[in-house]
């Protein structure tokens, strides 16, 4: 059991600024929990707060009910009783250990004997994949070895919240993808409560049990992955997540002499008075090429199966797995991801189809409204 | 100012510090304005670094012969020099009659009456042992103290304890040596409160020197703690070790370099130390170079250099023995890496 409870955080740096704003949220025990955010948005303190490195200016931290730390109250656990675990992003080897005494260090201090510790070191580093680095020291190893030692240092001691600091983003590209995976499988494994601070929201959707966008210190929304994908809460979630990013039509933004909505809220009267702001994903756009058969049938009963507009495409980027079009539909900029390579473009005309699911509405306070 | 004070006009010496002082401020002052502008890097990290040697092709004889050069002129020339005077009786005469090696080791020189040898001579060899404790102590106090001041303003960055911590530990630099030991001089003359009057002894001597050096301690220990940060350290308490076993099992073997770096500097420059000595010791607490001094105004020339080489020989034998018990390297110490 490790549940982690934060109530009403404050944090705030030298010079009044910020850093974490009234935060509040509860992370259940055995949960692989990522908080997103762009950098600067308070996730990396608030890990730090978690783990004691940093005290709130204000609020409550609970760990299963008890308090790690409160301002009212002076209770303020120190890190090295709370018990958790932290794989910093620079991975912080001790340099003049070598990796068995990296891993054995956190034995030792809890006081475990000797056979034990050289036990416990020899399964975790099997377990990692790092048996034969035993002796080396840190500087003799590369940087996705050292991230290995890293997670074993805290795993070896098998913590009940392991704390992670953007720890992939010093690794290459392939190397990413398969700690990625390695992660999600030990966190399966392991049960044992994750939480993982990113930027990059691809790592955040694929391990995640749950995903917690911050933006300027404060919580946007915490929720499931694909809920967060599918159903974003607010405005900053929407245009944060999705990559390309989501297209909005927004009524402060006027085009050329089309309305800003181009006619789509004619087809949500219930919403018509509250959007603000429209939202379509790239990959939520169809293309409908002139003289083509499958054209959809636009109208029915008054209401749309799927909404339709002229548009003309202004340049196509081919990503190798997916072609990005970029097009205007009455000086308004669309961007449509698709799967297949797009054909029949010489004149640029093309259809643009949107499924009347696909948009996503805010109202004047940027929270989704539909 | 060492002439106004002579002269009995400590006015005119304390305006003359005083202006040094301020010249001394302001530069301090453009430091931390330049430390502020500047973020910290963190140049070692827990990655560590690796050596990379490359081949200098052409330019390999000439490197070489320049680095002879310089070795030779600034160190085999003079020290040479030295040596070759301490063993004649008469200064650039080479016949075979003309070396001896009374100034080491004889007893009863001739036309320097009283004086033996430095091996054999007692009050050399008690200045020695001054020199030892009074650089040696300082330099441990200094040394530690400066590794301190660099923990505690890599650990509380942006407060006004590192800020203060900062400034004050280089404030000694700016005071002239002489100035300071005058000060210092004053101010324990007398028994002041609890403290007693420390005039004439060791004490003295090595709180005033551990002052004068902490300066270049405190600036080798806030570099070499900013090299590596905070992270070895923060990822050592997330394995719950307490404050003790980080500072031993962490802090100190990581900056080991750098402490030995903060402690054989200023033992080096405190066994040659002149301008602090030369008002605060007293009969009794004597120092090597003090006795240099007063070599020169008897005009023993040979026993003055015998000394000094006595103090390069003291220095190189204990720096060099301290490398081979640590491990380290004075010179890579520095750079405080491996």
């Amino acid at each position: 059991m490790a549940t982690i409870e934060l109530r009403n955080i404050d944090r705030i740096f030298q010079g009044g600024v910020k850093a974490v704003d009234n935060l509040s949220i509860t992370i259940e025990s055995g949960h692989f929990v990522s908080l997103l955010g762009p950098s600067g948005c308070g996730k990396t303190t608030s890990l730090r707060m978690i783990a004691g490195l940093d005290n709130p200016d204000g609020g409550e931290i609970l760990l299963d009910g008890k308090l790690l730390y409160s301002k009212k109250s002076g209770v303020a656990v120190p890190t090295e009783k709370r018990g958790m675990g932290l794989v910093f992003q620079s991975y912080a080897l001790w340099p003049h250990m070598t990796i068995a005494q990296n891993i054995s260090f956190g034995l030792e201090m809890k006081g475990i004997e000797k056979k034990e510790r050289i036990r416990r070191v020899a399964e975790v580093m099997e377990l990692m994949h790092i048996s034969d680095l035993e002796k080396r020291y840190p500087s003799q190893i590369s940087g996705g070895q050292q991230q290995r030692v890293a997670l074993a240092r805290n795993l070896a001691v098998s913590p009940d919240v392991l704390l992670l600091d953007e720890p992939l983003s010093n690794l290459d590209a392939k190397l990413r993808l398969e700690m990625r995976a390695e992660l999600k499988r030990l966190h399966e494994t392991l049960k044992n409560t994750i939480i993982y601070v990113t930027h990059d929201q691809l790592e955040a959707m694929t391990m995640s049990t749950m995903i917690a966008v911050m933006s300027g210190g404060t919580l946007k929304q915490f929720a499931p992955p694909m809920e967060i994908y599918r159903k974003p809460t607010n405005l900053t979630v929407a245009s944060f997540v999705g990559s390309p990013p989501m297209n909005f039509l927004r009524k402060t933004s006027q085009g050329g002499g089309s309305p800003w909505d181009l006619g789509i809220l004619a087809c949500y009267p219930a919403l018509a008075n509250k959007a603000e702001a429209i939202g379509v994903r790239p990959e939520d756009i169809r293309l409908a090429f002139p003289g083509s058969t499958d054209r959809p049938v636009p109208g029915r009963e008054g209401g749309l199966v799927s909404w339709i507009r002229k548009a003309k495409v202004a340049t196509v980027l081919p990503t190798g797995s997916e072609w990005v079009v970029d097009m205007v539909v009455e000086g308004f900029h669309f961007f449509a991801s698709l799967r297949d390579e797009p054909c029949c473009l010489d004149d640029g005309e093309v259809d643009m189809v949107v499924d009347r699911e696909a948009f996503h509405f805010f109202d004047g306070k940027e929270t989704r409204c539909n | 100012m060492y002439n106004s004070f002579k002269i009995g006009s400590p006015g005119v010496a304390a305006v003359v510090a005083s202006v040094t002082i301020l010249i001394g401020v302001m530069l301090v002052a453009v430091d931390t304005w330049f430390v502020r502008e500047f973020k910290r890097y963190i140049t070692i990290g827990g990655k560590g670094a690796r050596q990379n040697p490359s081949s200098l092709g052409a330019f390999k004889a000439p490197a070489f012969l320049l680095s002879v050069l310089v070795v030779g002129i600034s160190i085999v020339l003079p020290l040479g020099t030295i040596i070759v005077s301490s063993l004649t009786w008469q200064a650039g005469v080479f016949k075979s009659e003309n070396f001896t090696l009374a100034f080491w080791m004889g007893r009863e020189i001739p036309a320097h009456p009283g004086q033996n040898g430095i091996f054999l001579n007692k009050e050399i060899l008690g200045s020695a042992l001054n020199s030892l404790s009074i650089a040696g102590f300082a330099a441990l106090i200094a040394g530690i103290s400066g590794l301190m001041v660099g923990y505690i303003v890599v650990k509380l960055p942006n407060t006004r304890v590192a800020k203060y911590l900062r400034q004050v530990s280089f404030l000694p630099y700016l005071v002239p040596s002489i100035g300071f030991a005058a000060a210092c001089l004053s101010f324990f003359a007398v028994r002041r409160g609890p403290i007693p009057s420390l005039y004439g002894t060791l004490f003295l001597l090595i709180l005033v020197m551990s002052m004068k050096y902490l300066p270049f301690a405190a600036r080798s220990g806030i570099a070499a703690m900013m090299q590596v940060g905070n992270e070895p350290e923060e990822a050592a308490r997330i394995c719950g070790a307490s404050w003790l076993a980080r500072i031993r099992r962490i802090v100190v073997p990581i900056q080991k370099h750098a402490l030995l770096t903060g402690i054989v500097l200023p033992f080096i420059s405190g066994m040659k130390e002149q301008s602090l000595v030369i008002m605060l010791a007293s009969p009794g607490t004597e120092v090597l170079t003090t006795q240099i001094l007063r070599y020169i105004e008897y005009g023993y020339t040979q026993l003055a250099n015998a000394t000094m080489l006595a103090i390069v020989g003291i220095i190189f034998v204990l720096t060099f023995g301290l490398e081979k018990i640590t491990g380290g390297n004075l010179a890579s110490g520095f750079g405080g890496g491996k």
